[in-house]
């Protein structure tokens, strides 16, 4: 059952983040650029704590997914994730459907004769954002052909515990962008444990789960937003260099960087790991 | 030298120097009144290269004395050409390349990132010297996150990180050791009319392998076979003309078609460079072609084929016929390029063909539609341009159109698609001129 998030609850100590996109607004989220362009076409994926959906939308629209799931444990955020879907929908070029029949490999083919990268920006931010502001959103039509916004979609729920409906069918990729900090000191080391555990029994054999784990010596000013968190963190073990020991032991191969984004407090690597047992 | 080369014209050496003090003692100004260096002395020839990485790219380099020396216009040529097979054949927004025997000095992974800010390298040697300063150089230069510095065994897999890599490669490049041992080196010396220009400082592991480069980049090619399009293309340089035959030879024996080959100039320095593929985008001709009539025979069939039509009083008039006929044409998708004209009067359309429906054999409904098992891949794309001609001779206006093979597998179904076209733009043509 989804964790009771009270509206008025200031201290974000899930790392749930009111307006963490909005203030930091990107056009191609940098961890999703060190994925390759093929990497999600034709996939299933599960975004854990996706926030406001950023991201998760991203992946759904613009990376030729079959289907995206995103899930966070505050339901305000997930209302906005649907919000954010539907905003993202309203910006899209009205063509976009059209060109292409099937779930779409991305458009960034039409590159090979010089056309401008942007003719990916201009189908996506085809109205200007004024127009939802002054009209409201644009109606999404019934379940056309699986392609976005049709192929995501949110759930509120505490991933850790519960399951989702989702789940059993089992994801190609599994995210975990920014997330592993905030697991660990809600949880301590059992909870983080049962967190990978549970990432790969839901991913197919072959499948791959992408983590992008906060540094060590970020936890530090986390764990003073709470004394929850404070007293978790007298008891935590494990450490983000460990991560990847944990991750092969429950059957996932070597971890492999991918590269490392962010800049300043927010600098983080993303790895990926594939479950090969 | 490649267009692209900043390097084009010689350096202002004075200039170099005063930016650069450690190179102030090697310059010397010469019998025709411009600086220069000596080019035979291997510490004008280190500070040099130090020099230009600093000033032109901010990259510091540190380079033992008993490895080679890296000229840098001469690698940069390389990482040019890669920019643009890069640039028509990727589309992702990280791209990640693997630098086979980078050497102390891993330039090419270095020079690359410093240019493109987001490819990714992991960059291969079998020297645990070289490996040493190729680590403490990508650190110097804080790409720690950017380039991986691998140790890789000499009687191992050469693109070992292909195999354990999850994620697919966009290219590997290579810069091989050119001789099979070292009576090869000298007798390689012996055969040219001139002493060599500049001075060569490499370790025998850098300049010698079983068979030489043929051999070494043949092996390449047996790996790819297996990782096919774990890698979008597979390229190496090569230090002599005559390796390039038989390495062509092999690529037709496996019916590999999509291949390209390419020549860099630099000074009185020639070099070459060969790439293949598996996939099924096609590089415009001047990056897969060259003019080298000692290489006619062995260069990959042109990818852009033009008809005339003398016919036609304009490229606009052209354009019209060539849009009434593609509309006819079932199964295609036609989307205007963005580009604006490069040439003065015209214009260019990307076709995109699920499945070959203009063929006789085809409109006769006895071909049955071949239309991909990967729905998503088209059966051809290729880009139609009209352009004008104009005589300065006569008052007529020749126009052509040119299609360039974009993408797909088969080469008879484009050049079947460009004489369908052709022929039909000619009955229109003449239809046009019927109704005036």
């Amino acid at each position: 059952m989804p964790l009771p998030v009270h509206a008025d609850q200031a201290v974000p100590v899930y790392g749930n983040y009111h307006g963490y996109y909005s203030k930091r607004p990107f056009i191609q989220d940098p961890r999703l650029a060190l994925l390759p362009a093929e990497f999600f076409v034709g996939k299933r994926v599960l975004d854990v704590g996706c926030n406001e959906g950023w991201v998760t939308c991203e992946i759904g629209q613009s990376r030729g997914a079959r289907q995206v799931v995103g899930v966070d444990i505050d339901d305000t955020l997930i209302r906005a994730a649907w919000k954010r879907r539907r905003t993202v929908w309203s910006l899209q070029s009205p063509e976009c459907g059209h060109l292409r029949e099937e779930s779409c490999p991305p458009p960034k083919r039409q590159r090979v004769l010089g056309d401008a990268p942007t003719t990916d920006h201009s189908a996506h931010n085809y109205f200007p954002a004024s127009c939802e502001h002054s009209y409201g959103s644009l109606p999404i039509p019934n379940r056309g052909c699986g392609a976005f916004p049709h192929n995501v979609t949110f759930r509120t729920v505490d991933w850790v515990k519960d399951e989702i409906p989702d789940d059993p069918n089992q994801y190609d990729i599994v995210l975990g962008f920014s997330i592993s900090k905030w697991i660990h000191l809600n949880n301590k080391d059992e909870g983080l444990k049962e967190f990978f555990y549970r990432v790969h029994q839901c991913l197919k054999m072959g499948g791959i789960f992408v983590l992008e784990p906060q540094p060590w010596d970020t936890y530090s000013k986390a764990r003073r937003m709470s004394e929850t968190l404070k007293e978790n963190a007298k008891y935590l073990q494990l450490r983000p260099d460990g991560f990847g020991e944990l991750l092969q032991e429950l059957g996932f191969s070597h971890g492999q960087r991918l590269g490392v984004t962010g800049k300043g407090g927010f600098r983080r690597p993303v790895d990926v790991y594939l479950k090969q047992r | 030298m490649h267009p692209r080369n900043p390097y084009n014209k010689p350096p202002d050496f004075a200039d170099l120097a005063r930016r650069y003090p450690p190179l102030r003692p090697h310059v010397f100004i010469n019998h025709t009144g411009s600086s220069t260096i000596n080019f035979k002395n291997l510490p004008a020839q280190k500070h040099l290269t130090e020099a230009l990485l600093r000033l032109d790219y901010g990259l510091s380099l540190t380079l033992p004395d008993d490895r080679l020396c890296p000229p840098v216009p001469n690698r940069l040529n390389y990482v040019l050409w890669l920019q643009d097979i890069v640039k028509f054949t990727c589309g992702s927004a990280t791209v990640r390349g693997l630098d086979i025997g980078t050497g102390a000095s891993a330039i090419y992974p270095l020079l690359a990132c410093g240019i493109e800010h987001n490819w990714n390298f992991i960059a291969t040697d079998v020297d645990e010297r070289s490996i040493q300063f190729a680590k403490q150089n990508v650190s110097q230069n804080s790409m720690d996150s950017r380039i991986v510095v691998e140790r890789v065994q000499a009687d191992g897999p050469i693109l070992q990180p292909l195999h354990t890599s999850l994620m697919d490669f966009d290219f590997t490049m290579c810069n091989p050791p050119f001789y099979s041992s070292a009576e090869d080196v000298s007798r390689s010396a012996e055969f040219k009319e001139f002493s060599p220009n500049a001075v060569c400082s490499g370790a025998e592991v850098e300049m010698i392998t079983p068979g030489g480069e043929t051999n070494f980049v043949a092996r390449i090619f047996l790996e790819s076979l297996q990782l096919r399009m774990k890698c979008r293309w597979y390229t190496s340089m090569l230090g002599k003309m005559s390796s390039i035959p038989d390495l062509i030879s092999l690529f037709r024996e496996h019916c590999v078609d999509n291949y390209a080959i390419t020549e860099f100039v630099q000074g009185q320095t020639r070099r070459w460079a060969i790439g293949w593929s598996f996939q099924d985008a096609r590089l415009p001709d001047t990056f897969a072609r060259v003019s080298n009539p000692a290489l006619q025979n062995i260069m990959p069939s042109r990818n852009t084929l033009h008809h005339a039509f003398p016919g036609a009083r304009s490229a606009d008039i052209l354009a019209s016929a060539l849009r009434n006929v593609l509309a006819l044409i079932n199964g295609i998708t036609v989307t205007s390029s963005a580009t604006p004209a490069i040439h003065d009067h015209s214009s260019t359309m990307l076709v995109h063909a699920r499945s070959n429906t203009w063929s006789r054999a085809a409109r006769r409904g006895k071909l049955p539609e071949t239309i991909c098992a990967d729905q998503d891949l088209p059966v051809l794309r290729c880009s139609v341009e009209c352009r004008e001609r104009s005589s300065y001779t006569s008052s007529d206006i020749a126009c052509d159109l040119f299609f360039t093979w974009v993408e797909g597998k088969d080469r008879l179904i484009f050049e079947s698609f460009t004489n369908h076209v052709s022929r039909k733009v000619t009955s229109t043509l003449q239809e046009f001129v019927d109704v005036i």
